[in-house]
């Protein structure tokens, strides 16, 4: 009898762990502020790998030049309105002097690699039917790519869905500074 | 079974008549109506690609959650499925259970993949993976018979261990944590070693001889590989001998102990002359484990680290009766005594009569090899002792 109701519980384990997971992943998806963050392709000859677009974020108010973004301590500050993003400021250790005080903090993953889910870039899952699309209006210089994203209470970020806009060009706007843009 | 073929047994004195009858109203009984059999499945084959090729296309169109719950349904009627079959005899078909748990096995990891698309959630691969081991792990272990499930686990874990070191090794090096670092490398990668001692002692004791026989040698064979490869290494160069170095070195020496434990269990739990050598092949893996550091750079010490171990299973095969494991070992040690012949006289490439000279060696090496290996080998013994 025992053995009977051990074996039973067995089978009915992978269901609902797997249930279970599916109902921890869906309440995480519901939770959370939205905000709408520029990006551009991660690399214009491979922007697909898979299933899956890869971008790399232009935060309003970094420079281009943000190596530290991808170390596991990095940690941003959000300032604005959801989703308006009106600036993002640093607050890893590399800046000590950054306020402790965040409505709206990010951060990157410490258990991954840093190019699947840092601050730096991301992946989001696109259907096969959209994805040539997407790739497309990615590599175009006119247009301008724009994730919404969505942050945890945590500070961890999950990617909701892509779409885009006309691209203004200027120094003063995230992605204008692109040498490359600038020329034509 | 045909007719023509009976008949020309018959008339070539291969069978007498009686024989050939009795054959005959055998088959007329047993026959199965195999033509309509193939139609039927052939029917029933287009109408599933059909239905399937119709769900693929608009399979984009289909809400997340929607088909989620098919595909956790799918999982419950495969599961269902694994439950019927236990509980008839399946000493006839035990194949359709082996296939029916590993298609449940494949329908939950998919699952999960499935709900990081849905939902844009992403994890490096060894953290679902770890997760589908905690819960297909009772019923795979419970339920397996042989070499499928068995390869199922073990790729498994072997996922969810080297995922895990591709990540932490680096973090807890950067951390300067040298010391757990060791510790960590020493155990998490020793983990499999388990499945040895699991697999020799339920073997004899469990109704499913074969799952635990395939676990044990699994188990047995990463041990042998991974050995060996440290013994390779060991020949590319001195290992360093700085804090990552003795960290190495602490690491494969918590590994010798743990390869060393192993083949004491085993020597213990089986006391046939299969049980004994493997233990003993354990034991020296681990001596070869723990000298790979110390020996490591030079040509002939690391060289001599690869003979001893696969000298010692080619020994141990010819004791306990494996022919396959004895011939592999032999073409190793060949391949590896041509390899160290080029490392000792590297030159040899270099001039015209040096490569004739190379190249008869290697022939030398692989007819001696060769006649080795067919004279010698033991008569396979099997699995069941």
């Amino acid at each position: 009898m025992t053995r009977r109701l051990l074996s039973i519980a067995a089978l009915v384990l992978p269901l609902l762990g797997l249930g279970a997971l599916w109902g921890n992943t869906w309440v995480a998806s519901q939770q959370g502020t939205l905000w709408d963050v520029p990006v551009r392709g991660y690399d214009p000859r491979d922007l697909l790998r898979g299933h899956y677009i890869r971008y790399v974020y232009d935060w309003p108010g970094l420079p281009t030049e943000r190596v530290f973004l991808d170390h596991s301590q990095a940690k941003l500050c959000i300032t604005g309105r959801s989703p308006i993003i009106e600036r993002v400021t640093v607050q890893n250790y590399y800046e000590a002097g950054a306020s402790a005080e965040c409505a709206h903090p990010v951060r990157a993953r410490n258990d991954t690699k840093s190019d699947i889910r840092g601050l730096e870039s991301g992946i989001l899952y696109v259907p096969q039917a959209r994805a040539s699309a997407l790739e497309k209006q990615l590599a175009d210089p006119k247009l301008q790519g724009v994730i919404l994203i969505r942050v945890r209470d945590d500070g961890l970020i999950t990617p909701v869905d892509i779409r885009f806009r006309p691209r203004q060009i200027g120094p003063d706007v995230p992605g204008g500074t692109d040498p490359a843009l600038r020329q034509r | 079974m045909s007719a023509r073929k009976l008949n020309a047994w018959e008339s070539a004195g291969l069978i007498d008549a009686e024989t050939a009858a009795r054959i005959r109203s055998w088959e007329a009984e047993n026959s199965r109506p195999l033509a309509m059999w193939a139609i039927i499945g052939l029917g029933a084959l287009t109408i599933g690609l059909g239905l399937i090729s119709v769900v693929a296309a608009n399979w984009d169109k289909v809400l997340g959650e929607v088909r989620l719950a098919v595909h956790l349904a799918a999982l419950a009627a495969m599961l269902v499925a694994v439950w019927r079959r236990a509980t008839v005899n399946d000493t006839q078909q035990p194949w359709l259970s082996e296939a029916l748990l590993f298609i449940a096995g494949m329908i939950g990891l998919t699952f999960m993949g499935h709900v990081g698309q849905v939902y844009q959630t992403s994890s490096p691969l060894w953290q679902p993976v770890a997760f589908w081991l905690c819960l297909f792990a009772p019923l795979l272990l419970s339920k397996g018979q042989s070499w499928l499930v068995a390869a199922m686990i073990m790729v498994a874990t072997l996922t969810v261990i080297w995922g895990h070191v591709a990540i932490y090794a680096e973090q807890f090096e950067r951390a300067n944590r040298y010391a757990v670092l060791a510790w960590y490398l020493g155990t998490i990668i020793c983990f499999p070693l388990l499945f040895i001692v699991l697999g020799t002692y339920l073997r004899q004791r469990s109704a499913r001889f074969h799952f635990w026989y395939r676990i044990e040698q699994l188990g047995f064979a990463y041990a042998i590989m991974g050995t060996s490869m440290a013994a390779v290494a060991a020949g590319f160069d001195r290992w360093s001998e700085d804090r990552l170095g003795s960290t190495i070195w602490g690491a494969s020496a918590i590994q010798g102990v743990a390869l060393g434990l192993a083949g004491l269990a085993v020597w213990l739990l089986r006391p046939t002359q299969s049980g004994r050598a493997t233990g003993a092949v354990l034991g020296l893996a681990g001596v070869v484990l723990v000298s790979c550091y110390p020996l490591s750079g030079g040509d002939l010490l690391p060289a001599l680290l690869f003979f001893a171990l696969w000298g010692g299973v080619a020994a141990a095969s010819l004791h306990a009766g494996w022919r396959g494991v004895f011939q592999l070992a032999v073409a190793l040690l060949a391949i590896r005594l041509i390899v160290l012949s080029f490392e000792l006289a590297g030159d040899l490439l270099m001039s015209g009569v040096g490569l004739i000279i190379a190249g008869l060696l290697i022939l030398a090496v692989a007819w001696v090899a060769v006649r080795v290996s067919k004279r010698f080998a033991p008569v396979d013994k099997g699995e069941v002792q």
